[in-house]
């Protein structure tokens, strides 16, 4: 995969790999989006991996995310299905898997993966 | 190749979320190695049917650089890890979200020369300085978001930001 730097507008795919810090992975996350996007770059899909219920479930991390007004897909990927999930209809993350991923991605100019 | 690098001292929660997404990748055909840190025992957090699954699923690398798992894996110097992480030679960013009372430094031994180091959290001058002098070069950073103090080698979040672009591929450390 080429990865290239444009600094003008990029269209950027953000995965991340949560630590078990989870609020410190999901605010840097949050934060470097935010930026990409002040600077002109879009942001076509952000990838969690975790149990959904995890990142719906938290409050803090959520509210973060219920302020985003850029419209960018947020994709929380997860093999684990969770009822919870189901009760929250108003979330912005939408559960998927990695193909759905695979598919976003191939609008992206860059992949930032965070292992 | 993605590499997924794995600490055996992380709670159990984290190995089984990295379990799941490793067989999705292994699913998708996704070249992945995988890269096991010395700590405890590696058995407890995976129980030998999932390493089985790993096998069967097509997990081709497995590296070591602690305790043997009960899957073929090769052991590995930290160099030899480092080299793993870093094909091609191609510079990293390296992400810690400093906590008080934890001063695992061990994988500072996969740094390369030109790689970065992003702190975050309020860490204390002395300490910061102290893991500066171990950083193999002085690309090291706290990044300061306006809600701690403001000490020397601190950057904006915007620089962050865009440092990470400049990183395709970034490894995030407990």
């Amino acid at each position: 995969m080429t990865f290239y730097f444009n600094p003008r507008s990029m269209k950027i795919a953000l995965r991340i790999q949560p630590t078990h810090d989870w609020i410190h992975s999901v605010a840097v996350a949050h934060q470097w989006a935010h930026h990409w996007q002040a600077q002109g770059h879009e942001v076509v899909a952000v990838l969690f991996f975790g149990e959904a219920a995890q990142v719906i479930n938290h409050n803090e991390s959520c509210q973060q995310w219920r302020q985003w007004q850029q419209g960018a897909l947020l994709v929380c990927s997860t093999v684990v299905e969770d009822r919870q999930i189901q009760a929250l209809d108003d979330h912005p993350f939408q559960v998927a898997g990695l193909g759905l991923w695979e598919s976003l991605t191939e609008q992206a100019d860059q992949q930032v993966v965070i292992s | 190749m993605n590499v997924m690098v794995l600490n055996p001292n992380s709670p159990e929660t984290h190995w089984q979320d990295m379990y799941l997404l490793l067989l999705s990748q292994l699913n998708f055909d996704q070249p992945i190695a995988l890269l096991l840190l010395p700590g405890s025992d590696h058995r407890g957090h995976w129980n030998e049917q999932q390493w089985r699954a790993l096998s069967l699923y097509g997990l081709d690398q497995c590296h070591h650089l602690g305790t043997q798992p009960p899957i073929t894996s090769q052991a590995l110097t930290w160099q030899r890890a480092k080299d793993l992480l870093h094909p091609n030679g191609a510079p990293m960013l390296h992400l810690c979200h400093w906590q008080a009372g934890v001063d695992h430094t061990d994988w500072f031994n996969l740094a390369a020369e030109q790689d970065h180091l992003l702190m975050y959290g309020n860490i204390p001058s002395d300490c910061f300085d102290r893991w500066r002098e171990q950083w193999p070069n002085p690309n090291c950073h706290i990044v300061f978001d306006g809600t701690h103090p403001h000490i020397a080698h601190s950057i904006k979040t915007t620089e962050a930001a865009a440092l990470c672009l400049k990183h395709p591929h970034i490894m995030n450390w407990q």
